[in-house]
């Protein structure tokens, strides 16, 4: 992905331990971590390619991704429900920079989509996938592309990632 | 005191839900609020009028638009526009970060009001050296960002 044609030198794993100063430290950096009764359920229902919300019987809102307690309301949610797994893009950025700051020509497309089924405007970030960058927009219908159900862990990237709708569908 | 005093006329504070992946990322509603409070208590009810100039938290280059917008010194969207007409320059009718901002200053991350405040400050009281806007100018403000792009401070200065 990486070419010649950017300025500077690239620093390959050979040159980081023979060329740079470089110290090897492995920390016992052991740990564990609850994701809390709503966060848990919403990861386990991933796995099962399903997305969840939950609801406030005060302000009448299906909050998405789910919680506990209602932000606005300050009173806890009341019920579990579905939302769907199509949505729309709220708002995205195109990168060109990778996962560890490379600097790429096949961009990364991230953002957040607003789900249907919730309340307007709620959404989680992710990516978003067979686009281009003249073809992606705000306010864009999409699909969530599932990882197959073998391979999901209980994790946002249990959605591959979000891909644009197509007729017929949603 | 051999310069003349520099007042805190107001300042205001706010904060929006974590879950920013629910609200409008394009206008600031948390500083909106902020603003509100600190013009309240300045006695400032129409901040494009009184507000000489601005000191906007501007750690990437759409924050100063964004926060100008946020400030009510300027309509939505009318911000781009008042920069590229050049009026938030030093000598225009809005100065906007005659500090030359956190790219000439630094960042340091939940400190960085305290320049800002400095930069009103000897604005305000005329010891701004090169930096110093070249008209009159009584009122300024100013504001910090942070938390999960959540919260906003802001602060109102009068000479």
């Amino acid at each position: 992905m990486t070419t010649e044609k950017w300025p500077g030198v690239e620093l390959g794993a050979k040159e980081f331990y023979e060329k740079v100063t470089s110290v090897r430290f492995r920390p016992e950096a052991k740990f564990a971590w609850s994701a809390g009764e709503a966060m848990s359920r919403f990861l386990a229902e991933l796995k099962e390619g399903r997305l969840i919300a939950r609801t406030c019987t005060t302000c009448k809102r299906i909050l998405f991704p789910p919680r506990m307690f209602c932000e606005e309301c300050f009173r806890p949610t009341k019920e579990w429900v579905y939302v769907k797994d199509t949505g729309t893009i709220e708002t995205y950025s195109i990168s060109y920079l990778d996962l560890d700051a490379k600097r790429i020509t096949d961009p990364i497309y991230v953002g957040v989509v607003s789900v249907d089924g919730a309340s307007p405007k709620m959404g989680i970030m992710h990516f978003f996938g067979e686009v281009n960058p003249g073809t992606i927009k705000i306010g864009m219908r999409v699909k969530a592309v599932w990882e197959p159900p073998e391979k999901r862990v209980g994790s946002v990237r249990d959605i591959r990632y979000w891909r644009p709708l197509r007729e017929g569908e949603g | 005191m051999k310069s003349p005093p520099v007042w805190f006329s107001g300042v205001g504070w706010a904060i929006d839900t974590t879950f920013w992946t629910d609200r409008d990322l394009y206008f600031p509603e948390y500083l909106a609020r902020a603003a509100k409070m600190a013009y309240k208590q300045a006695r400032i009810d129409d901040p494009r009028k009184q507000i000489d100039f601005a000191e906007p938290y501007d750690p990437f280059d759409y924050k100063e638009l964004h926060h100008m917008e946020g400030l009510q010194l300027c309509k939505k969207g009318e911000a781009p526009v008042l920069t590229r007409e050049g009026v938030t320059q030093r000598d225009g009718d809005l100065p906007t970060c005659p500090s030359g901002g956190l790219l000439g200053v630094g960042n340091p991350i939940a400190a960085t009001m305290g320049i800002k405040v400095g930069e009103l400050y000897w604005q305000l009281s005329g010891q701004a050296g090169k930096r110093q806007i070249p008209h009159e100018i009584h009122t300024g403000v100013t504001n910090a960002w942070g938390d999960l792009m959540q919260f906003s401070a802001v602060a109102v200065m009068r000479a």
